[in-house]
């Protein structure tokens, strides 16, 4: 009776055509064995493992009695993802080897003796990272250190150190970096502040680009696009380490010794010619300067010293970093043969400004739902779109998005492009809609909101607030 | 019981209060019109102290009453005693306020037992007056008496939200946590440290604000920041002082507290 239970679970999983005749008896028998309890997680994870690759569900189920030797069956979901992450990195031979030392390569993990996983520490650093940035940003594991700006992925483990507390400093240094990061607009995101970038180089200056993307005009200068990344990417490192010393002081203060220790675990310098060498040059003068030991000197080139200067000034914007880039790149990259890419620094992790404009647009249309949403909420029933719409701000209007019966309208943005103000404050809140004569005080989370669309688009389009009412 | 001295509810000196905006000139048109007040604003945000300083400001006694889910009418009102055989009557804090004409102020408002709004409806609007029943007496404020009741949306539930009957018959005012400016000068003065700590402390409560999605119910108010300034002026290692003053206070979760624990040693 409750064979015939299981083979019609599993069938719900392995359609039977899939199985020989034989591989389905002996699955059936191994899930018979097992209590109900035990039966119910197997499938589950069966189900997981099937559609990603069959051998790896055959390989699996021959592990699996080891692995019950030492694992709870609530601890099989874990245990499986950690498998699926060797096999997705590293292949089916990978995997396997994984499976077959549960004790060293997951359950000791688990424990936190050599390393902390993700899992254990997302707890706390989630909170702590959302208080820290005052944003709902989401934390995932990853192969590798970035954000997309929405989210920041971090090491499936951390094993620096052999404590818990050691290794969950770091994680909480890579998501403050991260944080850094999109917080000092490393992807150029705020057109309030982006519009008055000149771009060195850029034949198009002037003239309506793509003004969502000014990285990737920026990037498009480049003979080497791949090195011009790199180079804008460590002078953003710099900066964003200027930011953090500031604003954290007590994080960088404590981490001290681990920066230290990233720099013994840097490659030797002196293997090294060309771009590849000084660009590794400041890598370690960074982790020099961070580990307050500066046994790093940057040497005798006074070009890179000015370089270095500018984007560790304290004062360096977006703008700045790009000019600092253009002229390391004009410098140093004529001769980009030699070019050798090396791991960036653990902190800095991966450039992905594609990623990161695909966040971009999909936190610009939730804000576009949201805004209308929550404006339609406020706003009196008697209102209609024919009415003028208008945002304005106080005491000083804002940069006005009039229109008329609807009409959609440029961003402020572009003519402030060609005014004489170079320092564009970014504009302040706006706190009233102005809807048929009569102000209507935003509430705090809809003056969020509009903020954050007018640093997105350079001003709040007025075809969100005709939407709404 | 209530003290009957009423001298004792004057405020003698001048007490620190910095304005958020306009509250002061609002309280004080209510008060020469003869309107109650209604303060609205989270924990610690300087309600009892502006509260002080109004009282200070126009010279009239402050009588505070913190209300709880057993403070009845005649808690409010007063009662009779029985002593040594003699019965005799002991005016409650309202009636107390409002014969000398003083400021009555009910603190969390919500929490005190329904039945009596039933003394608060009648006190609070034109009519101005509160029935003593038990001594068949009936007062008429004189126009130097105030009603203030305050009040904490952030605890808002279906059962202890204001009645719009009780609500609409005050003048509100809203006291938010200050601006970080505001609030650093808070801390300075009351804590005596020094701006970099109380910069330091206003941005560690802005931090612990924004966390009602992960779970806390309310983030670190000024008077939290003000403790652990005081705790660290005592010499207090300012990581300790906070995790004592701030963290602890707000949560038992232990994620979270490692969460705010980790801020601070961020910040400071
Ligand atoms: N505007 C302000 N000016 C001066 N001090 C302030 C101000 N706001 C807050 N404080 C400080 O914060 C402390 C707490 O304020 P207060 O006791 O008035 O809060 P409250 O709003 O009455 O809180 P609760 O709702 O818990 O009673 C005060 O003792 C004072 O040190
Ligand atoms: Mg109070």
């Amino acid at each position: 009776m409750a064979r015939v239970t299981t083979a019609l679970s599993l069938q719900q999983i392995i359609p039977d055509n899939q199985l020989n005749e034989w591989e389905h008896e002996e699955l059936i028998e191994q899930l018979a064995a097992y209590d109900a309890q035990l039966e119910r997680a197997v499938l589950e994870q069966i189900a997981v493992i099937w559609p990603v690759s069959h051998a790896l569900c055959f390989a699996f189920l021959g592990q699996l009695h080891n692995g019950l030797h030492c694992l709870e069956p609530k601890e099989l979901a874990a245990w499986v993802k950690g498998i699926l992450h060797v096999y997705e990195a590293d292949g089916l031979r990978a995997a396997r080897l994984y499976m077959s030392d549960v004790e060293n390569n997951f359950l000791c993990r688990l424990r936190g003796e050599s390393g902390l996983a993700f899992a254990g520490a997302q707890g706390r650093l989630v909170p702590y990272i959302r208080g820290l940035s005052g944003r709902s940003l989401q934390l995932e594991p990853s192969a590798s250190v970035a954000t997309d700006t929405s989210t920041i992925f971090l090491p499936r483990d951390v094993s620096f150190y052999r404590d818990h507390t050691g290794n969950f400093q770091v994680y909480k240094l890579l998501a403050t970096y991260q944080w850094g990061f999109i917080s000092q607009d490393l992807y150029c995101q705020n057109q309030l502040r982006s519009a008055s970038i000149h771009i060195p180089g850029d034949g198009q200056q002037g003239t309506e680009g793509d003004r969502d993307d000014i990285l990737a005009r920026f990037f498009n200068t480049f003979a080497n696009q791949q090195l011009a990344q790199d180079i804008y990417h460590l002078l953003q490192t710099l900066r964003v380490s200027v930011f953090l010393q500031q604003e954290y002081p007590g994080l960088m203060r404590d981490l001290k010794p681990f920066f230290a220790l990233l720099l013994k675990k840097r490659p030797d310098i002196h293997q090294l010619i060309g771009v590849s060498y000084l660009l590794e040059k400041i890598r370690q003068w960074l982790l020099g300067q961070l580990s307050g030991d500066k046994v790093s000197e940057l040497g005798v080139h006074p070009h890179l010293r000015t370089i270095v200067d500018a984007a560790w000034s304290g004062q360096a914007g977006n703008g700045d970093i790009f000019m600092v880039t253009r002229s390391f790149y004009d410098a140093y990259c004529r001769d980009d043969t030699a070019y050798e890419q090396l791991p960036p620094l653990l902190f800095q992790g991966e450039f992905r400004p594609r990623e990161a404009h695909r966040a971009r647009l999909v936190r610009r249309e939730s804000n576009r739902q949201k805004f209308i949403e929550a404006l339609a909420a406020i706003l009196p029933p008697q209102a209609t779109a024919e009415k003028a719409a208008e945002s304005e701000n106080e005491p000083q209007p804002l940069a006005a998005n009039v229109v008329e019966n609807g009409a959609n309208i440029t961003p402020a943005g572009h003519d402030t492009m060609n005014k004489a103000e170079p320092d564009q404050q970014p504009a302040e809140e706006p706190r009233f809609i102005c809807l048929d004569d009569e102000h209507l005080v935003l509430p705090e989370e809809l003056r969020e909101l509009a903020r954050e669309i007018e640093e997105d688009l350079g001003s709040l389009p007025s075809f969100y607030i005709s939407s709404a009412s | 019981m209530q003290s009957q001295k009423i001298e004792e509810h004057f405020i003698a000196e001048k007490p620190f209060y910095l304005p958020q905006k306009n509250e002061l000139a609002v309280a004080l048109a209510a008060y020469g019109n003869g309107l109650p007040l209604l303060l609205k604003g989270p924990t610690g945000s300087g309600k009892t102290r502006f509260m002080q300083f109004l009282a200070w400001t126009i010279k009239r006694p402050l009588i505070t009453v913190s209300c709880h889910d057993d403070l009845s009418t005649s808690d409010l009102v007063g009662r009779y005693l029985i002593r040594g055989g003699e019965t005799f009557w002991l005016d409650g804090p309202m009636t107390l306020a409002v014969r000398h004409g003083a400021i009555c102020y009910l603190d969390e408002v919500v929490e005190a037992r329904k039945d009596t709004t039933v003394v608060i409806h009648p006190l609070a609007d034109d009519r101005r007056q509160l029935a003593i029943e038990k001594r068949g007496e009936l007062l008429t404020a004189p126009k130097e008496f105030m009603l203030a009741v305050s009040y904490n949306p952030g605890y808002q539930s279906v059962l202890k939200d204001m009645k719009q009957s009780t609500r609409q018959r005050f003048v509100a005012l809203e006291l938010n946590y200050p601006p970080p400016e505001l609030e650093s000068e808070i801390i300075r003065h009351e804590a005596g440290v020094k701006e970099p700590l109380a910069h330091s402390l206003v941005r560690i409560a802005a931090m612990t604000r924004g966390l009602k999605d992960s779970g806390l119910q309310e983030g670190a108010s000024t008077r939290l920041l003000v403790h652990a300034g005081l705790l660290i002026r005592e010499g207090i290692a300012p990581r300790e002082a906070c995790h004592g003053t701030i963290t602890e206070a707000l949560t038992d979760d232990r994620e979270l507290v490692g969460a705010i624990d980790e801020m601070i040693s961020s910040v400071i």
